[in-house]
């Protein structure tokens, strides 16, 4: 087993990994393994078919699924054609899908059958969409476009290597992020730029060649594409990939495929926390974990009683790994110290550094070409606006002690993270907004006992109108990802606002849960997906 | 691992600015009046006017533009000629927070209404003798509601203008009343420069009242200005240059400036001897004339003791400076920058714009963005390092902006070399604009005129070396099948609609132009060329083009 040095692109290292052992195993799904010799196999049969329908280099295919073979195949096809990746949060629904498909100017998508519907829920909206490609047996039907089963994708496809060149510094993926102040943003990255997440992870956890990684985030986000996947690549290791996470039977999985390293954020550390002590928990090969924010409270607990070190960092979709500790050193409550890639400094709200102890917003410059996001896609406004001075403005807020140790505080951005998920309190507020009976309304996080946050919706209706709270989450439900819909609602006469009229959040963060709002938890309140 | 390291926030040794300087121009041109009052702070074209003059009459000029309506964040233009008037504008708006947008006095037609356009003014003040320019142009400027003219002359102006457009004169804006004064910040736009665009139109070039104060002190601290100094320059107004390092580099010095609109070398001695000058800004062109000039015993008889600017030819930056006892320092720049690079005094390297200054990291890269080794040309990049003083960006045009910040480095366009001990050489422009005599000129906007021309097919516009330094404009045309072309119908044809620096002086008819196989001219190649046998010479014509 040895450590991968081609070409920094997707297509290159699973080509060279499948031709230096076609048959071993890269990811272990639930019901399902992929070996590295058959998803090269179908990677190119899936570029080669996009060729066929025209859709090359450049072009922007996305995919809407859980984590499954498909989606790997479909991703790194992709990247074999220079297609730019474009994973879909499989919570998308309604107007902020049909938004995302255009303003990415996607021309086709994979999607899972369960979805197909939303898709033809907005077809009439959908501008550049011409391909729909089904997992299962069934051909989509969406008005507008041309079916396709992933099966029937594949048997037609030509399995040779497409003849593509592909650079490390071409365009990877398109992530959306939320926006703020406006809809999601794309965030451009190139394959580079995936590198560079994914060989700063191999450095600071210490991993090895034959590493078995566990994941179960999913594979629209960055993490487990570039924090585990690319490293399981680069190092010729194993995956075991799951949908869905189980705390009860975690543990079991772990012994059962010598998992020694999984990726964890806050919940998933409280949930496995809060399971019953069982004599066995720290007979399990788990040695490390990666990923943020590990609870000050639990984490000594957590780390004697399962045997794991935690290593907590600090990044974005945008920029990847910022700041991180090591597996070897690592100051708890922190997320560690800048990466050697950056220049990182906090600033204050006129640009300048603040001194240690002082909070600021974390600022990065790139000491590589190509290995932070490049652009907002189509939205050079937001672009140019995060560059000024020429320091990227990531919108978090933390504090560096003495010794460069970064803390983490809070986003200033207007946006709430619930379980690894942002959340654009724009896009909830648009969505209460435009209800017949609403007058305004403003959406915070509140702190969740999870960690992280919860969402909080202050909603002014109008004079003499009559409105339940379910109402205003049938709504949310309806057109956005079951993730955003607030738990909790208060209804009050006026918002607090600024002499400029602008609604002033930060005092409704602090006023919080008060005594008149409803927590859709007591009332039994069933989002649906 | 490469040479992008360590490129934070920095306090370098040498030029700083302290922490409680003033970093908004109104408050620190009152500043500057209280402390200086009487003394003179300006003369211009041969007027002065004093500190206190300075600060009571932008603050008149102001109270007259807000009664029109003007107020913090609105845009308005000036196409002026240097005046003190221009000054008392540019001043007022600066101070009430009107963005202002100075035009180059040459633009005409299509250009000055893309400006004026483009850039959102919804007023404009303008010289008399430029009013008329309007005319054709003022149906298509459908956002311009205020023209305000500085007369020279009384009775009817003679421009018919819109209705919706209000004319008003200039001098019935001095208006004896305390203006509002807005809460600005030193991160505010103060202007925005127009510079030639290489690929599109011009582009619009953000700057702060932070950048401008940042510029001025640089300059001060460059050249060891003290209130005795007297600077000079002939740069127009329109430009960086004058404004921020001539006129406000003097008040940051308590000094004073002298400023006129025409260089002139065989008088240039003796107005320094008349007015005790003591520095003057320069380019290229500037120098190689002063250098021509027939010695006289009595060159180094003068005031003068230091000199501002870029670029002095290698061959004659020490021998100029022993015949007129005169010490250049030479920098290198752009309006998006201000100075990036700089010679400080006694540590010049000759041939060179010097190293970094303390306002941005500098380096050279290849296509990749990597960084090249010492010696090997590349493109000039720079990052900086403190808010503020790199451009906000390009006026509506932010595509243009994250194209040219592209890992977070502004790509200047410019080719260079940095030796071993960081100095930098300035080579060329990399981006496709013709650089004549301290301007600079798209090719792409000169071939835009010349292709409206019936009888051509297709033009390419680029620049060729001039005995002045820099270039002179270059055009070779393709006519269509059938149809015939003299030289001077086509610069009759382009005289109207082009400032007259961009009129091409060479004009080469051709049967093609060298392309690639996907049809780009290959520029390149008419470059080397250069101004061939069958090339027509405008000056060697004697024909005359009129401002």
């Amino acid at each position: 087993m040895t450590t991968y040095s081609g070409p920094r692109t997707l297509g290159a290292v699973v080509a060279a990994r499948a031709a230096a052992g076609p048959d071993r195993v890269l990811i272990d799904f639930e019901d399902r393994s992929v070996t590295y010799g058959v998803l090269d196999d179908d990677a190119n049969r899936f570029a080669n078919r996009l060729g066929d329908l025209g859709i090359a280099k450049g072009d922007k295919v996305a995919i809407m699924l859980d984590n499954c073979p498909e989606f790997l195949a479909a991703w790194v096809g992709t990247a074999k054609a220079g297609i730019v990746e474009v994973p879909i949060n499989t919570g998308y629904k309604g107007d902020l899908f049909a938004y995302l498909l255009n303003q990415a100017e996607v021309r086709a998508i994979v999607v899972d059958p369960r979805w197909v519907e939303r898709l033809e829920a907005v077809a009439g909206d959908l501008e550049t969409l011409e391909h729909v490609i089904a997992v299962g047996d069934d051909v989509p039907a969406v008005a507008g476009t041309t079916g396709h089963t992933f099966g029937g994708f594949l048997d037609e496809g030509d399995p040779d290597p497409p003849d593509v060149e592909v650079a490390p510094e071409d365009t990877a993926t398109i992530l959306f992020t939320s926006g703020t102040t406006g809809p999601s943003k794309g965030a451009v990255r190139s394959h580079r730029a995936n590198f560079a997440i994914a060989e700063a992870t191999i450095t600071l956890m210490d991993y090895a060649p034959g590493e078995v990684f566990f994941t179960v985030f999913p594979m629209f986000h960055v993490n487990a594409k570039t924090n585990t996947v690319i490293p399981a690549l680069i190092l010729d290791g194993r995956i075991v990939m799951h949908a869905r996470f189980s705390a009860s039977s975690f543990w079991d999985t772990t012994r059962e495929h010598g998992v020694t390293a999984f990726n964890y954020m806050g919940a998933l550390l409280m949930m496995l926390h809060k399971q019953p002590p069982r004599p066995d928990d720290a007979d399990n090969p788990v040695r490390k974990a990666y990923g943020a924010p590990a609870p000050v409270e639990i984490f000594e607990d957590f780390q004697d009683r399962f045997g794991v070190d935690l290593v907590e960092v600090y990044g974005s979709t945008e920029c990847g790994i910022v700041t991180y500790n090591t597996i070897h050193e690592m100051r708890l409550g922190t997320c560690g110290r800048a990466a050697p890639y950056y220049d990182v400094e906090l600033h204050d709200e006129l640009d300048n550094p603040v001194p240690p102890g002082v909070p600021g917003e974390i600022v990065v410059r790139p000491r590589e070409p190509f290995i932070m996001f490049t652009e907002y896609y189509r939205n050079p406004e937001a672009t140019a606006e995060a560059f000024r001075n020429l320091w990227y403005h990531t919108g978090d807020r933390a504090v560096m002690d003495e010794d460069g140790y970064y803390t983490y505080l809070d986003r200033i951005k207007d946006s709430i993270r619930r379980r690894g998920e942002n959340i654009s309190s724009w896009e909830v507020e648009r969505v209460i907004n435009s209800i017949e009976e609403v007058q305004e309304a403003a959406v915070v996080g509140v702190p969740s006992e999870l960690t992280e946050e919860e969402v909080l919706a202050i909603v002014v209706p109008k004079p003499g109108a009559d409105i339940a709270p379910e109402r205003i989450l049938d709504e949310v439900n309806g057109r956005m990802p079951h993730f955003a819909v607030p738990r909790y609602v208060r209804f009050v006469a006026e918002l607090p606002k600024s002499p400029a009229q602008r609604i002033q959040k930060f005092r409704l963060r602090e006023e919080g849960l008060t005594g008149d709002t409803w927590d859709r938890e007591d009332h039994g309140y069933v989002v649906t997906r | 691992m490469n040479g992008y390291a360590g490129t934070g926030t920095r306090l370098d040794s040498g030029f700083t600015v302290p922490d409680d300087a003033l970093r908004v121009i109104g408050p620190w041109i009152r500043h500057k009046a209280e402390r200086n009052g009487d003394r003179d702070a300006l003369e211009v074209m041969g007027r002065p006017k004093t500190y206190a003059g300075v600060h009571v009459d932008s603050d008149r000029i102001l109270a007259g533009l807000q009664s029109l309506g003007l107020e913090a964040g609105s845009h308005a233009a000036i196409m002026m000629t240097n005046s003190l008037e221009n000054i008392d504008v540019w001043f007022a708006m600066t101070k009430g927070g009107i963005v202002e947008v100075p035009i180059n006095t040459a633009n005409k037609g299509y250009l000055l209404r893309y400006i004026i356009d483009q850039s959102d003014a919804g007023a404009l003040v303008i010289d008399e003798a430029f009013a008329e320019r309007l005319e054709p142009i003022a149906g298509e400027l459908p956002k311009l509601r205020h023209v305000v003219v500085n007369r020279t002359t009384s009775g009817d102006l003679g421009v018919e203008l819109p209705s919706r457009i209000t004319v008003h004169d200039l001098a019935g804006l001095y208006v004896d009343r305390t203006p509002a004064y807005p809460d600005l910040s030193a991160g505010d736009t103060s202007a925005i420069l127009y510079t030639s665009g290489t690929t599109g139109p011009s582009k619009g070039v953000m700057v702060s009242h932070e950048a401008n104060l940042n510029l001025a002190r640089n300059c001060v601290w460059l050249m060891s200005y003290t209130s005795d100094d007297v600077l000079y320059t002939v740069f127009p107004l329109f430009h960086l240059n004058a404004k921020y390092s001539s006129v406000m580099a003097a008040m940051e010095a308590d000094a004073r400036v002298v400023m006129e609109d025409r260089f002139s070398a065989s008088t240039f001695w003796d107005t320094t001897r008349e007015k005790g000058i003591t520095e003057f800004n320069y380019m290229g062109a500037l120098l190689m004339m002063l250098f021509k000039q027939p010695e006289r015993p009595d060159d180094a008889d003068n005031p003068v003791r230091v000199a501002w600017g870029a670029p002095c030819p290698a061959d004659i930056w020490r021998p100029l400076e022993e015949r007129f006892g005169i010490e250049l320092v030479e920098v290198y720049g752009m309006t998006e920058i201000a100075i990036a690079t700089e010679n400080r005094r006694g540590e010049t390297k000759v041939g060179t714009a010097g190293r970094e200054s303390a306002n941005f990291h500098v380096r050279i890269f290849d296509e990749h963005d990597q960084v090249c080794p010492p010696g090997v040309p590349g493109e000039i990049v720079v990052r900086p390092k403190k808010p503020n003083v790199v451009f906000k960006g390009y006026y509506g045009q932010e595509e243009a902006t994250q194209q040219a910040w592209r890992n977070l480095w502004f790509h200047t366009g410019d080719r260079g070399a940095m030796d071993a001990d960081g100095y930098v050489t300035f080579i060329d422009r990399m981006k496709d604009c013709i650089r004549r005599r301290g301007e600079n000129i798209s090719s792409w906007e000169v071939e835009a005129v010349v292709n409206t021309h019936d009888a051509v097919l297709e033009s390419a516009a680029y620049g060729v070396a001039s005995e002045l330094t820099e270039e002179e404009v270059m055009v070779a045309v393709v006519v269509k099948d059938g149809r015939s072309l003299t030289p001077e119908e086509l610069l009759d044809h382009c005289q109207p609609r082009m400032a007259h620096f961009a009129v091409p002086r060479y004009l080469r008819l051709v049967a093609e132009l060298p392309k690639t196989p996907s049809q780009r001219i290959q520029k390149y190649k008419l470059r080397d060329e250069g101004v061939t046998e069958d090339t027509w010479d405008r000056v060697e014509a004697s024909y005359e083009v009129k401002r």
